[in-house]
This record gives structure tokens, C-alpha cells and sequence, in this order.
């Protein structure tokens, strides 16, 4: 239960992903969404989580038919806030995606939990804010004060799950999150301090957020159009993507189905600005996670990108790309437009795509698209998903603060393609 | 007896920290506070804070942020960043060489409840009292991330490596501890700046007062931030010597309301994982809440330790609870304390090990062994 610095055996395990559990407006599963990425859908609604109705821009992304009850058994429903909520329940699905039961992880020697997010509990803080207006906080309901803490998204997971022997712990890495935690579960797994991971990112839209990137004029005003000349911003989203992973040995030994393997990943600061990102310093994260995966640029089939449909963001992020790959970027997909800017699930949601891009072989489109911006010169797999073979994927995560993550995903029966089946003409609109 | 030999570290190890705290700014102010007992309790001034919940807190004095960091670049910063901005300005004091290098592979992991309550709060305000519900104070929108204390201590000290922010409740400052040494052991950075904070406010105050147990209202809350620098044994820059070394972190995770069992069994895999046993433990520093946790965490920590080992440091009733930051205090205290120990209060080797427990009443439980070396300063 114990981690001292010394890997097992002093050799690094290889790490898989064997399970993925999902709630987004497309829909809430692993194989609603794949059905959903694969037919390009959009699942832009108003937002009707809070009262939007004086907000000039209210297009979302909403997670529907989510009842709290049909996944939390244990704990008291009213102890658990919103997000811990979709954590709860995506690591159940995850789990069940595995074929992993409870009782079979409480067997196992040692876990590690961390659950990514921006806003934690938040939505809880906002309806504090609310409900003693125009007074003062001493009249705050108490059940939603106590909902407050980031942490409660990974703690609360491992108590629903009676999980006691695990590490739990929330990564608040904003925009980011989803990534730091699937990354934190690759080291955990990769050294051998823990035998599983229940890794990934959750977040509720709230007003504070949207107040916050209405008044960034961030916002846009129909869907969202990462890469498109046209592009006018993001449109916020919630949801939940959480991963199980395992090593690589254990998973074959028990027969597991396996998406993908986690490959390697990076992190950086750009240390510049509060909200901008630094182009130099993301290509530096880019390739951090390149090496850590052992790979070149050449090996990267596709890229699931930050992809904001902010103006700053996606040239930055294009520009990046063309540094790293050499003028020569690989195809991208943006599932912002189809899901929205899900905040600290969002690269986890990200990387749920690129799993199933390399397990099924497509790539999800880049959804709302009609003219590329050529300054961001990038194949973003307009409108429509492409059957195509990809054998290794890059997903990209910026966040605020020039927090950046890049993770590396590849596929579990050999990392490389061959550079003949590297062929784009070969490969069929699906 | 400790099995690991003593001599060179093989772990990572804690060669500089800083705080600022109820003491005051900088470390030198954390350690006098520490040895002369120095409790820090005041009433808050409701024309600064409004109307609180506490009848006494543990403030940091006279700390405003633009005061103290100066003007370029701190409009609007809230006082949860300000905080560490300036424990990690003080840190680097004792480590001139990274601010010197490019800072390209110093890492950041901190602590946090939530960040800045108080700033989400204000602006959930604005946007439900102003005219159009987006019109909120943008110099408060880089505020409105958690992640915003670490990446502005990034911007500020010029630190480019992997930038974290992690939120565990009390536990947090040692799971900072435990992620800052995974970084290490993944060679993901050559030094990390490990530490926590955490801002008095109205809304942590009705926060915490609503989340508390009445048991636990005793324990005035504090603020503060306190920063570590961790290096790996081999890479420690020539100004710096070895304070202490990790030997090890376990966490745990309270899933049947019986936090001292779990506790327990924290305490007993950290020692095992150090080949250590509960005699070699010089000290105890138990988390510095109030309440029911905390009783039996003591009790706990006497029957294993000794009454001796725990009776130590008892920061908790001189800073006060300060939450996701208290077990990073607990640390700079014990490593206070030892520097200024007598020289015949020590192991048979010299050296002298260290345990830090933490409980968080949502849950999270875990320890940390340091050893902390004879020729450290």
C-alpha cells in the first residue's frame, strides 16, 4: 500500500486501458458515444442546469437522462454534489466496461484514483450563493456548503466504492484536469506502486463559468467550430470520462478487452500568461510526451486536439502542431464540436476518442465545420468520420495558467504503423 | 530498529522550505513562533472581513497582496495565490540557482480545498445582483480556476516544469508530497516545488462553520501557505544540504467512518515500507484539526509513538487549522523543531525520524516518514 520511489522489479509496466465509462450530451456510455463520434452528432441544447434565460449566449451541452441514484448505492445521495455524482457513475460504468466487479478490485493489493476537474464543487457554491441572496453567507444551506471540496469527486468515489487501500485524489488542473489524472494513473500503474487506475475528469456546468467566459466574450453563439474561419468560440459543456487501467500483464492474464495502451505523457508550464497559450511552450509539452512514449512525431496517426474553437487557441495550438510535426501535421479531431468544452473532463472525454479511434478504427469528425482557417491549416476530419487505421493518437490538453498535458495513446497490438498502410486515399468515409 | 541504512540518501529529499503564515513572512518568522510558543488567535475584524462565523482565527498579519508582491501583475489576485506567490518568492531565497536556470524542469504541485472560495463566490454574486449576468469583474477571471495559485506561481518565479494542483482536503500537502516524488521517480522533473495554501475568508469561514461537526468548533481556522523544495538525492544544487529525506508516503482512503483504523494501518504500512519500527520515531505530528478525528488520531499516534514523540510540536493550537495547507505546516514545523532540537535529543545514529498523519473528515487519511539527518543544518 506503500510507495517508496523503487519500482517494481525496476522495470516499467506497460499500462492499458481496459474499461471507459462516459456522460456527455451525445450520450452517456461508452457505446452510445462511439455510435455518436462515429455519426458525427452535436449535442447542442440551451443550457437549462441554471437559470440562463438573461445570458446573451446560451448554448450548451447537457448531460440528459442522468439520474444520481442509479449509481451511488452506498453513500447518502444528499452528501454527494453533482460531479462526484458523474464520477461515480462513469467509474461504474468504466468498471462494468472492464468486467471489473468492486469486490474484484478489493482484492487487488493497491489502487489509485484521481479524478480531474476545473470546477469540483462549484455548482454547489453557486447554488450557496443563490439561496442567501440578498442576505448574507451565515445562512448558507449547510448540505451544499459540505459539497464544496474539489476533493470530494475522488474521495467520495472510493468510498461509494468501499475501496480503502487506494490513493485518492482530485487533480484541479482546470481545462487540463482529465489529462493529469489519466497521466498520474500511468505513473502509478507504469512503477508498479498500484495494480489499477480509475482515472479521469468530471465537471457540471455552473453560472459562475459561464459568467466567466460570457464576459471573456469566449462564448459563442450557435455551436462550436474549432479550426473554421468562421469560428466564433466555445460553447460549455459537462460531462464525465473516466478510464480503467491496468498493466498490460494482468489485463492479458484475466482476458481483458483492450482499447488501447497508454503510451506516455507530458507536462509543462508555459509560465507567460494567465489565459494565453504559448506556442513554443506547447510544442515543448508535445514532444515531452513524445518521448516519454518513445516515438517520433512520424508515428502519430491522429490528434485529438484541445481544439476550442477560441480564436487564440486554435491557432496557437495549429501553429504548435506544425512546429512539432515538421509542417506536416497528422489528421485531427475536435470533440468540442460535438460535446462542448467539458472543462476538467474534457481531455479525459478526449481520450476516450482516441481509444476508440485506435480500438475501431475511425477517426470522430470535426463536427460544424465548413472552411478551414488557414491559419490553422490543419486536416480536422470535417463533418464526417473517416474508417481509417490508426495505430497511435496524441490527445492535446491546454488549460488556463499554461497548464498543459499531452498524453499518448497507441494501439495495444504493436505501437507503429507501417508507413504503407500510412495511406489517407485508402482510407473510406464511414 | 531502522533497518535502512543511515548515511546517503537514496529517496528524494527536502532541502529548503518557507512559509508564510500567522507568524508572519518567510521562514525565520515561522521558526520563532515555533520555539517561543507564540499563539497567533484574533478576532477578526468584521470592517475587513464582514460578518465570519469564528470568534477567533489565525491570520496572516498585515498581509495584503499588492503590498506585499508589489503591483505588476497581482491586480485581482485573490489572497489564496497571493500567499503562495510569496512563500515560493521566499523559498527560492534559498535557492538562487532556479531562478537562475530556465526553470524548464522544476515542477509546482500544491495543495488546495477549492481554491479561492470567496472569489467564486463574488462572482456568482455579481453575475445574479448586476444588470446582465456577465457583468462580473474580469480582473477576477484568472482567478476563477483552481489551478490559478500554482500556474501564477509559475508566472511569477519563471517555473516551467510539470505545474500541478491537487486537492485531498487536509490530506493534501502530503499527496503533493507523494506526487512531487512520483515526479521525481519518473525523471518528469529534476526539482518540485511542493507545498499547499489556503486564504481566511467570509465564505471559508460559513463554509467550514456549516461543514463542521460541533465537536469541532473549538479549532479556530488559520491561513498560510508553506512551500518545500524536493530534489532528488544525486541533483541537489551546491547551496543546499539535505533538511530531510522521504522515506516514505501512504495514503488511504476511510470507506467505513472509522478513520483511526484506517490510520492505523496507514501508520504501520509507512513503517514497514521504511523497514522502520514505531521506536525509531523521534516525532509525531498528528493533523491539527479539532474534533473527533483528531482525539483518537492523538491517542492513536501516543499509544504507537510514545507520549514524548507527540508531545513535540502542537502547531495546530498556534496557526490553526489552516485545511488543505495544515500538513504542510506540520512539516515545516517538525523540520523547525529539529534544527533547533538539543544535540543529545537524538537517535543513536544522529539522525532522527519523523512522522506527519493526516485525517480529513471527508474521508482521506494519510502519513508520511521523513528522516531527518544529523548533518543537516
Amino acid at each position: 500500500m506503500t510507495s517508496t520511489g523503487v519500482s517494481t522489479n525496476g522495470r516499467r509496466r506497460r499500462v492499458v486501458v481496459t474499461g471507459m465509462g462516459v456522460l456527455s450530451s451525445i450520450g452517456n456510455g461508452v457505446g452510445p458515444f462511439t455510435d455518436a463520434l462515429r455519426a458525427g452528432r452535436v449535442g447542442t441544447t440551451d443550457i437549462t442546469r441554471f437559470d440562463t434565460r438573461e445570458f446573451p449566449r446560451r448554448r450548451g451541452h447537457q448531460v440528459a437522462d442522468f439520474e444520481p441514484g442509479d449509481w451511488i448505492h452506498n453513500l447518502p445521495l444528499d452528501e454527494v454534489g453533482p460531479a462526484a455524482a458523474f464520477a461515480i457513475a462513469a467509474t461504474r460504468m468504466a468498471m462494468s466496461d472492464a468486467g471489473l466487479s468492486t469486490s474484484e478490485l478489493h482484492k487487488r493489493r493497491r489502487g489509485f484514483i484521481a479524478v480531474g476537474t476545473t470546477d469540483g464543487g462549484v455548482p454547489d457554491l453557486d447554488g450557496v450563493v443563490e439561496a442567501v441572496l440578498p442576505g448574507g453567507l451565515e445562512d448558507m444551506p449547510a448540505v451544499l456548503a459540505r459539497r464544496v471540496p474539489a476533493s470530494q469527486l475522488s474521495v467520495h468515489l472510493a468510498r461509494e466504492l468501499g475501496l480503502r487501500n487506494v490513493e485518492a485524489v482530485s487533480i484541479a488542473t482546470a481545462c487540463a484536469a482529465g489529462n493529469y489524472a489519466i497521466g498520474a494513473g500511468l505513473d502509478a500503474v507504469r512503477s508498479g506502486e498500484a495494480d489499477y487506475a480509475l482515472v479521469g475528469g468530471a465537471d457540471v456546468l455552473c453560472r459562475k463559468t459561464l459568467a466567466g467566459f460570457t464576459r471573456l466574450g469566449l462564448v459563442a453563439e450557435e455551436e462550436c467550430r474549432p479550426f473554421d474561419a468562421g469560428r466564433d468560440g466555445l460553447l460549455l459543456g459537462e460531462g464525465a470520462g473516466m478510464l480503467v487501467l491496468e498493466d498490460a500483464d494482468s489485463a492479458r492474464a484475466r482476458g481483458a478487452r483492450v482499447y488501447a495502451e497508454v503510451m506516455g505523457y507530458g507536462l509543462n508550464c508555459d509560465a507567460h500568461h494567465p489565459v494565453a497559450p504559448e506556442r513554443g511552450s506547447v510544442g515543448r509539452c508535445m514532444r515531452l510526451a513524445l518521448d516519454d512514449a518513445g516515438i517520433t512525431p512520424e508515428d502519430v496517426d491522429l490528434v485529438s486536439v484541445h481544439g476550442t474553437g477560441t480564436e487564440t487557441n486554435d491557432i496557437t495550438e495549429a501553429q504548435a502542431m506544425h512546429d512539432v510535426f515538421d509542417a506536416k501535421p497528422p489528421r485531427v479531431t475536435a470533440v468540442k464540436s460535438m460535446i462542448g468544452h467539458t472543462m476538467g473532463a474534457a481531455s479525459a472525454l478526449g481520450a476516450v476518442a482516441a481509444a476508440l479511434a485506435i480500438h475501431h478504427g475511425f477517426v470522430p469528425p470535426t463536427a460544424n465545420h465548413r472552411l478551414t482557417d488557414p491559419e490553422c491549416a490543419l486536416d480536422c476530419t470535417p463533418n464526417r468520420s473517416v474508417a481509417a487505421n490508426v495505430r497511435i493518437a496524441q490527445n492535446t490538453a491546454l488549460a488556463f495558467g499554461g497548464n498543459n498535458a499531452v498524453l499518448v495513446l497507441g494501439s495495444p497490438d504493436g505501437r507503429r504503423t507501417p508507413p504503407a498502410v500510412r495511406n489517407p486515399r485508402e482510407e473510406q468515409l464511414c | 530498529m531502522l533497518s535502512t541504512e543511515a548515511g546517503a540518501p537514496r529517496r528524494p529529499v527536502i532541502t529548503a522550505w518557507s512559509a508564510v503564515s500567522p507568524f508572519g513572512l518567510g521562514r525565520e518568522s515561522f521558526e520563532l513562533g515555533v520555539s517561543t510558543g507564540r499563539t497567533t488567535a484574533q478576532r477578526p475584524d468584521t470592517g475587513v472581513w464582514g460578518v465570519v462565523a469564528d470568534p477567533v482565527a489565525h491570520l496572516v498579519p498585515d498581509f495584503e497582496v499588492r503590498q506585499v508582491l508589489g503591483r505588476a501583475g497581482t491586480r485581482g489576485l485573490d489572497r489564496a495565490t497571493g500567499l503562495v506567490v510569496t512563500a515560493v518568492r521566499e523559498l527560492l531565497r534559498h535557492a538562487p540557482d532556479i531562478v537562475d536556470d530556465s526553470g524548464l524542469t522544476t515542477a509546482v504541485v500544491l495543495g488546495t480545498t477549492a481554491g479561492s472560495a470567496q472569489g467564486y463566490a463574488d462572482v456568482t454574486r455579481a453575475s445574479l445582483e448586476g444588470r446582465r449576468p456577465q457583468d462580473v469583474p474580469p480582473v477576477a477571471l484568472p482567478n476563477m480556476a483552481m489551478n490559478r495559485a500554482a500556474s501564477a506561481s509559475a508566472i511569477f518565479h519563471g517555473l516551467r516544469g510539470p505545474n500541478s494542483t491537487l486537492a485531498a482536503g487536509r490530506v493534501s500537502g502530503l499527496l503533493a508530497l507523494e506526487q512531487g516524488r512520483r515526479m521525481l521517480a519518473q525523471h518528469r522533473a529534476d526539482r518540485v516545488v511542493v507545498g499547499a495554501t489556503e486564504e481566511y475568508s467570509q465564505a471559508r469561514s460559513w463554509l467550514e462553520h456549516h461543514r463542521r461537526r460541533a465537536c469541532d468548533e473549538a479549532a479556530a481556522l488559520g491561513e498560510g501557505s508553506a512551500v518545500l523544495l524536493l530534489e532528488r538525492p544525486d541533483g541537489i544544487g551546491a547551496e543546499r544540504t539535505v533538511l530531510a529525506e522521504v522515506l516514505a508516503v501512504t495514503s488511504c482512503v476511510d470507506a467505513d467512518g472509522d478513520p483511526v483504523a484506517v490510520l492505523r494501518s496507514c501508520l504501520s504500512a509507512v513503517l514497514d515500507a521504511a523497514g522502520a519500527s514505531s521506536a525509531d520515531v523521534w516525532a509525531a505530528m498528528p493533523s491539527s484539526c479539532g474534533g473527533t478525528p483528531e482525539t483518537g488520531e492523538v491517542r492513536l499516534l501516543e499509544d504507537m509513538f510514545g507520549t514524548e514523540a507527540v508531545s513535540r510540536p502542537a502547531i495546530g493550537s498556534l496557526i490553526g487549522d489552516t485545511s488543505a495547507a495544515a500538513s504542510v505546516f506540520q512539516i515545516a514545523a517538525l523540520l523547525s523543531t529539529a534544527q533547533h532540537a538539543a544535540v543529545g535529543d537524538r537517535g543513536p545514529d544522529g539522525d532522527r525520524l519523523a512522522l506527519v498523519s493526516a485525517v480529513d473528515p471527508d474521508g482521506a487519511v494519510a502519513c508520511a516518514l521523513l528522516r531527518l539527518p544529523s548533518s543537516g543544518r
